[in-house]
């Protein structure tokens, strides 16, 4: 035994490194284990009262920026809300008729963005409601401009979330004029494309792409963004669609996560 | 340098990462600040001190980022601090091409690693966008190593003592 702690003592760096490799796989392995979960969680949720400090200058920062946006943002959306109230008359009256009844509820649930993270790769921020505000994993995450993203993991008073700009990220969505539905993935530079399009479909530049609504992460038709172009590859049996989002992922502040009950 | 030196620059460089790297996001990639400091601390310490650096500032990162698998960082980031700390006291006796290819390709040895776990889906359906990713965010960290060895140069820090393992 004395031998052996000789050893590992003269042999210091390779028996450290063996014993951090061997938490780290350890870690690793538990990832989806609950209380490895409820741990990060509760540190998630004292990292943004520690953080909250940065995002405050950040936000003050940015504070002009967005008051000039917002101006102009409330005045086209007045516009909007006008032409939106006729066709909501109507569309009330249409439904009246039909006998419609909603079979889901949507619940918006403001959130604050608390931090995005120190990793390399930007994929996931944290968000300032929890389990205390209904909100739970895979539950989506949208901006005023679009989708943001889908919550992955929750604590009591934080949400990791999951962006849509992860490389490992998809969502059903679907092209609006043809309603053609395919598969949405991040490519880079700003942009996504939209994959299982059939090849006989034709995806118009400008062309809004919405969510399909076949999950129960998103509800139908909340926007994702426009079509940029299409990729015709004779290799694959169908059509690639890039297109740009909505959001701008590089100032997010506030956003909403779904809360959707089904009755 | 000394252990409360190398703990308060942890710290600063962990700060750093925290305030600095989302303003310095290009494309959703960031500098890797911590593990500039693990490469600078396992290079001048050698390989104890690159592991526990490398270990525990691979756990904050991961604990602190979200999204991200819980122990990646720690295992990647101890095994290059490892790594790299062989390279201690060796540069006096290497060819300086061969001392910093070493270390230029333990980052870019890491970061492969580091995105293949983190990336399967995209390495399995794009591997052209998954290399794209990796270059890009190799070459980011790279970039400020570059720039801190016009201030610090490495091999200054390597020394040419032999190695004592830590």
């Amino acid at each position: 035994m004395r031998r052996l702690l000789g050893f590992l003592y003269e042999r210091k760096d390779y028996a450290s490194l063996l014993v951090a490799v061997n938490i780290s796989l350890s870690l690793l392995f538990s990832n989806e284990s609950s209380s490895i979960q409820i741990l990060r969680g509760k540190i998630h949720t004292v990292f943004s009262v520690i953080y909250s400090p940065v995002m405050w200058v950040r936000g003050v920062a940015s504070l002009r920026l967005e008051n000039a946006l917002l101006e102009e943002k409330v005045t086209q959306l007045m516009l909007l809300n006008s032409s939106l109230l006729q066709d909501k008359r109507e569309n009330e009256r249409l439904r009246e008729m039909l006998d419609y009844v909603r079979e889901t509820t949507l619940d918006l649930v403001p959130a604050r963005v608390t931090s995005s993270g120190i990793s390399p790769l930007a994929s996931a921020i944290t968000i300032d409601v929890g389990r205390s505000q209904g909100i739970g994993p895979n539950m989506g995450v949208i901006s005023t401009d679009g989708i943001v993203g889908k919550t992955v993991s929750a604590g009591s008073r934080s949400c990791v979330v999951q962006l849509l700009t992860d490389y490992n990220f998809r969502a059903s969505v679907k092209l609006e004029n043809s309603g053609t539905v395919g598969i949405l993935r991040w490519k880079r530079n700003d942009t996504f494309e939209v994959w299982e399009i059939p090849r006989t479909v034709q995806a118009e530049v400008g062309e809004r792409v919405v969510t399909s609504g076949f999950s129960d992460i998103f509800p139908e038709n909340v926007p994702v963004g426009e079509v940029t172009g299409y990729r015709d590859d004779p290799k694959l049996h169908h059509k690639v669609v890039t297109g740009k989002p909505y959001t701008d992922f590089t100032a997010l502040e506030n956003v909403f996560a779904i809360r959707i009950d089904i009755p | 340098m000394k252990r409360r030196t190398q703990i308060v620059l942890g710290i600063a460089v962990l700060v750093l990462q925290l305030v600095l790297s989302e303003f310095l996001s290009i494309d959703g990639v960031r500098p890797d600040f911590l593990l500039i400091l693990i490469v600078y601390v396992s290079i001048s310490q050698g390989s104890l001190a690159g592991v526990v650096f490398g270990f525990l500032l691979g756990l904050v990162e991961d604990v602190l980022s979200a999204g991200s698998f819980l122990g990646l960082a720690p295992l990647t980031k101890c095994i290059t601090g490892f790594l790299v700390g062989r390279l201690h006291g060796q540069f006096a006796r290497m060819n300086p091409f061969i001392f910093h290819a070493l270390w230029v390709g333990i980052v870019l040895f890491h970061f492969a690693f580091y995105l293949f776990i983190r990336l399967q889906t995209v390495f399995d359906t794009s591997p052209v966008q998954f290399w794209e990713t990796w270059f890009f965010t190799v070459i980011y960290t790279l970039v400020f190593i570059v720039i801190l060895q016009l201030i610090v140069p490495l091999p200054r820090l390597a020394g040419s003592s032999p190695g004592e393992g830590g």
